[in-house]
């Protein structure tokens, strides 16, 4: 199986490493594709990005541009960015970093929505991705970090993979 | 009756110089994470150095995925940023061990 991860533009991470981590390749934001931050950019146009942020009526608008993944920072499910999602073959992208970047109770309750937000997305059949966009080597993750952290949001060993590997390729590799 | 264990290949993203003193403190991390009785369920040992970044540490088999997910939340150990990437595992050290003569 091949597995593929995104890390933010600022970090980098040489072919060998991303080898050692058991990725294919590590792709970079804004280098390899296009990540618009929602929260920060203006416009609604995202022809084959990824849109991050927690803005849910920009994402929604993002989503129906054509925006390849949408990944939601707070982790709250929204009814209409999901339906839209849906409609628009649009991946969820769940940014594993903000799990590693917070501790204690914050980090549970990441834990606890990112739950109901999978199981919302498998409900609608949209296609879910676990991808780092770490910002610096200190929250990049291994393939088997990344099958752990699906799993602990409640995916199955079987989704998890699959996730990293089928879903993670066909977001990041044109 | 004898516990099956499994070995998890991990490298550190700097280089540790004080080994016995890093690897207690990194016990004494995995408990602030996983609790004293996740701790009892992992009871993980490190088994070997190949070099300043990468170490092999031994858990037992129903508690290594709670290992794996306890060194993916740890970022600190002796208030120093750390972080850890658990490269393999394996039910045996000679396989282990061949991979990271490879890397090191």
């Amino acid at each position: 199986m091949k597995y593929y991860d995104l890390v933010s533009g600022s970090c980098e991470v040489s072919a060998d490493f991303a080898k050692r981590l058991g990725f294919e390749r590590v792709f970079r934001a804004g280098v390899d594709i296009k990540l618009v931050d929602s929260d920060s950019e203006k416009g609604t146009s995202c022809d084959n990005c990824i849109a991050y942020g927690t803005d849910k009526k920009r994402l929604t608008a993002l989503a129906g541009s054509g925006a390849r993944g949408v990944a939601i920072k707070d982790m709250r499910a929204d009814g209409k960015l999901l339906s839209v999602m849906s409609e628009n073959n649009c991946i969820l992208c769940i940014p594993t970093t903000v799990f590693t970047s917070r501790s204690g109770i914050e980090r549970s309750k990441l834990f606890y929505r990112a739950g109901i937000l999978l199981d919302t997305a498998r409900k609608k059949h949209i296609r879910v991705s676990f991808i780092s966009i770490a910002d610096s080597k200190l929250h990049v993750c291994s393939y088997m970090q990344l099958i752990e952290i699906a799993k602990l949001v409640g995916a199955d060993e079987q989704f998890a993979r699959n996730s990293i590997s089928t879903v993670n390729g066909e977001l990041l590799v044109k | 009756m004898r516990t099956k264990q499994r070995y998890i290949l991990v490298e550190t993203s700097k280089e540790v110089h004080d080994k016995h003193v890093f690897t207690e403190r990194l016990y004494g991390s995995i408990i602030e994470i996983v609790g004293q009785l996740g701790y009892h369920k992992i009871n993980p040992k490190v088994i070997d150095f190949a070099s300043d970044d990468l170490f092999i540490i031994k858990a037992d088999l129903s508690g290594v995925e709670e290992l794996i997910r306890a060194l993916t939340f740890l970022k600190r150990v002796d208030n120093a940023d750390i972080a850890f990437f658990t490269l393999r595992s394996s039910g045996t050290l000679r396989a282990l061990r061949a991979h990271m003569r490879v890397l090191a």
